[in-house]
């Protein structure tokens, strides 16, 4: 029989070692924990600011688009026919092919547009889509923001009737009551219900 | 003959030194990851109150200049700032028929916080932008689509940190 | 020994200071993590509750309610609704969660009648709070979430007539109307149970108006539907200078350059010519008011259906009788007042000669009902013959008065070289032409056809209200004896008993003012009621406003008001666009 101070004991040696390297293993991924939920909070807010200055811009170019489209006799003829909601054919855009683009927050809007005028309706029916200028292709679908649909009535102030004579917006023969009031029926914030 | 056991003389000091060592330089490295992350998470809250605030106050702007049922809005008008209960508040200026009127645009930010608007431009539809006129060279309505105001507010956090947005109102219907 | 204490000294303090290292990280990883969590909350709620409320048409703050299914009967605290730009019903539904632990604050959202895709907005909301109930006594805010006596989440609903509470009965719409005050803007408030944080959402509806009160005034059919295609669908020829006058749009669907020919200056007015064309009028001088250019319009009376034969007495050959179906060509020569009724004349009629034809409450039908095969049947009104018809005022044919069978082609001539012939109501013929050429002239209700001929003298007006005079019947004598048959009070079918009354139709505008003037002599009833005798003092004409509804109007009246002789009655109309006409009749007292 091995005498028992003669047995190799089990070298204690770098064990503290270990036992460091178990704390800061630990501690770390702890923090390490930390660090990561910070980073994706953070990269998330700049994603939600974003996200943000992109509606309200596109809200400013919508407004300035129907205010802009109030007072203008429709170019004849209309741009599509039929004039659906969103638009078919070949909308109309504010603003216009060769004028400045609307930046708002930074970022560069355009709204498309389609003018309907049933027979005897003194008005414009119109429906916009706002979308960033980089969709423009795909504003009409995937790239749409906001879509509204404006009724512009065309009838002189103080007339019952715009079928009345001399009480409706004229066409290319003279000066018109065009946009005499407006109303928006609907605005619907694209990504709004999904 | 058998080897002479090794002297472990030195080798407890030897090994908790370099352990605290390395603890030490770890421990200094997750302090400041720590730090940094409480220091994000205050900046993160800041930021998200921040955000709630400038919409918050666009949304109480553009409801009490274009959408409300008695809305504020006048071509030409233009802004001031006042103390309200020690709180400095814009105020919307109109002028029709020679009489000024000002209407304080009311918000109460939480405490610690502070908006301010910045300017309100107006819409020039010949250039197609919007232009820093005063409201005496301000365009007319009817005809220039002047009926286009826009603000830009600004929300600032205690810590000094700030979100801006811009926005725009229309002349009502 | 010496290790030993160095090792006593100096480990305390590192270890110390480690131990104070680890506790604080597991101390505030748990806040930290939080923080950033409540703050994580606040921003997706902004994000999506802003936007919902800004496409919002109708708001509900009601909770016992589920604006979006699955929400549970008393979970909601807001509750949102629109339609898209796709036509879809949108309902959004703000509320909490269901059988979770800790409750979360949710927002549903159902699209159409889609399975409902619920959103945890706030996670950390009750976080270590007791189940929290929702109601909308809340001392202030119209809606909340209350968890220990704490008010955690709530809703303020501010209205447009100052109060919080309009949309706690039900959905309202975000603009003022009927019982709807509008709603200005909207507040979440949340406090963040466990952390404290608070925040606050303001977000306004941008729906601010009814798609009802949209429509700019006046805007009703167009008076003049020409169907057809091609150039010269409407065509006036001749050196006659009679304008063809359209009291409100004209609309003709040709895409074709001068699809309107006309021969002179100012020989068509009108509201509005709408048109597929750009330049639709030749020459253009001949019409100088605005048009318009869309889409090609359908046919306003293409779901009209052909008339049934059934209960219909059958004439062969012969002069007109009453209501019924005439198989045979039917040739009026004297005068004649048509019955109320449906009249089908399957080969045409033909009034001529000095013949003055009346009616109302007439349906005409030309043609064979219901037939696929080709028809060349028409109208003919020649020579000095004059009509003067009004329309049925009930459905199926309400404001119809002539309707020629969708495959007849045979032109309908109803002006005459005489006088002015009135027709009341809409002239329908889908393939055919109606000619109003002639120096008498012809008043319509409307005109749907294929295309339109003109010329002479007379002119054409089309649209406009049109009124007509039930009782008395003009060229009637009536006496004053009680209620003999004979009397006014006997022969009297109006509502008061002895009025006077009638019908207006418009079928371009709506009538506003009928008014009627009385004549004897060359003095006209000065308009007030008399215990004796009606006053004829005034000067003529002199144009009481009379009572009317609807289609119908009367004059109340008494047969001891009037004394022997012959009275002429003149009625006109005013409707909403400014137009009027007048008709006048003459009747005597025996």
């Amino acid at each position: 029989m091995t005498p028992r101070s003669q047995v190799p004991r089990r070298s204690d040696e770098g064990a503290i070692l270990i036992l460091a390297l178990v704390f800061m293993v630990s501690v770390g991924m702890i923090t390490i924990g930390l660090l990561s939920v910070g980073n994706v909070s953070l990269f998330t807010t700049i994603g939600l600011q974003s996200q943000r200055n992109v509606e309200y811009g596109a809200d400013a170019a919508l407004e300035a688009a129907i205010q802009s489209v109030r007072y203008q006799a429709p170019a004849f003829p209309l741009a599509c026919q039929p004039c659906d909601q969103p638009c078919v054919g070949s909308p109309s855009t504010f603003p216009p092919a060769g004028k400045p683009t609307f930046t708002v927050n930074g970022r560069s809007f355009i709204v498309q547009y389609c003018i309907s005028i049933p027979p005897a309706y003194w008005g414009r029916q119109v429906s916009f889509t706002a979308c960033e200028a980089a969709n423009a292709a795909s504003c009409q679908s995937t790239g749409a923001l906001i879509q509204a649909s404006v009724v512009y009535s065309d009838v002189k102030a103080g007339c019952a009737s715009g079928a009345t004579f001399g009480c409706y917006g004229a066409g290319p023969w003279g000066p018109g009551f065009w946009g005499t009031t407006l109303t928006v029926l609907h605005w619907n914030v694209v990504a709004a219900g999904a | 003959m058998p080897r002479a056991p090794r002297s472990d003389d030195g080798d407890t000091l030897i090994e908790v030194m370099i352990a605290l060592l390395v603890i030490s330089v770890t421990t200094a490295a997750l302090m400041t990851g720590l730090a940094t992350s409480i220091g994000a998470s205050a900046t993160h809250r800041n930021l998200a109150t921040l955000d709630t605030i400038v919409r918050s106050y666009a949304e109480t702007i553009k409801a009490d200049v274009q959408l409300q049922a008695a809305p504020l809005y006048q071509d030409c008008a233009w802004i001031t700032t006042t103390n309200v209960g020690g709180i400095p508040t814009a105020q919307y200026n109109t002028k029709s028929g020679g009489v000024v009127t000002t209407t304080p645009l009311t918000f109460t930010p939480p405490a610690g916080y502070s908006v301010q608007l910045d300017f309100l431009h107006y819409w020039n539809s010949t250039t197609y932008s919007f232009n820093g006129d005063s409201s005496t060279t301000c365009m007319s309505a009817g005809g220039d689509q002047s009926g286009i105001q826009l603000f830009q507010i600004t929300a600032t956090s205690p810590t000094r940190s700030h979100e801006s947005l811009q926005f725009v109102v229309r002349v009502p219907t | 020994m010496l290790e030993l204490l160095i090792v006593l000294g100096i480990l305390p303090l590192v270890i110390g200071a480690i131990a104070v290292v680890t506790i604080s990280s597991f101390h505030n990883q748990a806040i930290t993590s939080s923080r950033f969590a409540t703050s994580h909350d606040a921003q997706i709620t902004a994000a999506y509750f802003v936007r919902d409320v800004q496409s919002a048409i109708t708001v509900t703050s009601q909770t016992g309610v589920s604006t979006c299914s699955s929400d549970g009967s008393s979970t909601q605290l807001l509750g949102l609704s629109w339609t898209n730009a796709q036509g879809q019903a949108v309902r959004v539904s703000y509320g909490l969660s269901i059988g979770t632990n800790p409750t979360f604050l949710v927002r549903r959202s159902c699209v159409d009648s889609a399975k409902p895709i619920t959103t945890n907005v706030s996670v950390e909301l009750f976080n270590g709070l007791s189940t929290p109930t929702v109601s909308n006594s809340c001392g202030g805010p119209t809606s909340c979430a209350v968890s220990g006596g704490q008010t955690i989440a709530s809703v303020t609903v501010n209205c447009g007539d100052g109060t919080t509470t309009c949309a706690n009965s039900g959905p309202v719409t975000t603009y003022a109307a009927g019982s709807s005050p509008g709603i200005k803007s909207i507040v979440l408030f949340v406090h963040e149970g466990q952390s404290k944080f608070q925040y606050t959402l303001v977000a306004s509806p941008r729906n601010q108006n009814s798609a009802a009160g949209a429509t700019p005034p006046g805007s009703t059919g167009p008076p003049l539907v020409l169907l057809g295609s091609g150039s010269a669908v409407l065509k006036c020829s001749g050196s006659g200078k009679g304008p063809v006058t359209v009291y409100g749009a004209a609309a003709v669907n040709s895409s074709s350059p001068g699809s309107i020919v006309l021969n002179g200056n100012d020989m068509l007015q009108a509201s509005e010519v709408y048109t597929q064309s750009t330049a639709p009028v030749s020459p253009a001088s001949a019409y100088t008011g605005p048009y318009v250019v869309g889409p090609k319009i359908s046919d306003p009376y293409a779901g009209l259906p052909d008339p049934s034969t059934a209960g219909l007495t059958t004439y062969g050959s012969g002069g007109l009788n009453g209501p019924g179906i005439y198989t045979s060509i039917v040739s009026v020569t004297s005068t004649t007042t048509m019955a109320s009724g449906t009249y089908i004349f399957e080969k045409g009629i033909k009034i001529s000669g000095t013949t003055k034809l009346t009616g109302s409450g007439v349906f005409i039908f030309i043609g064979v009902p219901n037939s696929s095969a080709a028809q060349n049947a028409g109208f003919q009104l020649i020579g000095t013959a004059v009509a003067n018809l009004s329309p049925m005022t009930t459905d199926p044919y309400a404001g119809v008065l002539i309707f020629e069978a969708r495959t007849n082609i045979g032109t309908l001539q109803i002006a005459g070289l005489g006088s002015t012939s009135t027709y009341g109501g809409a002239i329908y013929a889908p393939d055919a032409t109606v000619d109003t050429s002639g120096n008498g002239g012809v008043a319509t209700g409307s005109i749907v056809s294929n295309s339109m001929s003109c010329g002479g003298n007379g002119g054409a007006s089309i649209g406009g209200p049109f009124p007509q005079v039930t009782f008395p019947v003009a060229g009637q004598s009536y006496t004053t004896n009680g209620s003999n048959p004979g009397s006014w009070a006997g022969q009297n079918p109006c509502s008061p008993n002895q009025a006077i009354c009638g019908t207006a139709v418009d079928l371009s505008g709506v009538v506003t003012t009928i008014q009627m003037s009385l004549q004897s002599g060359s003095k006209c009833w000065d308009g007030t009621l008399p215990s004796g005798k009606a006053s004829f003092s005034a000067s003529c004409p002199k144009y009481i406003t009379v009572s009317s509804s609807g289609t119908s109007w009367y004059q109340a009246w008494s047969q001891t008001y009037l004394g022997k002789g012959t009275y002429t009655l003149t009625i006109q109309a005013i409707d909403n666009a400014g137009f009027s006409r007048t008709t006048t009749i003459s009747f005597t007292i025996s």
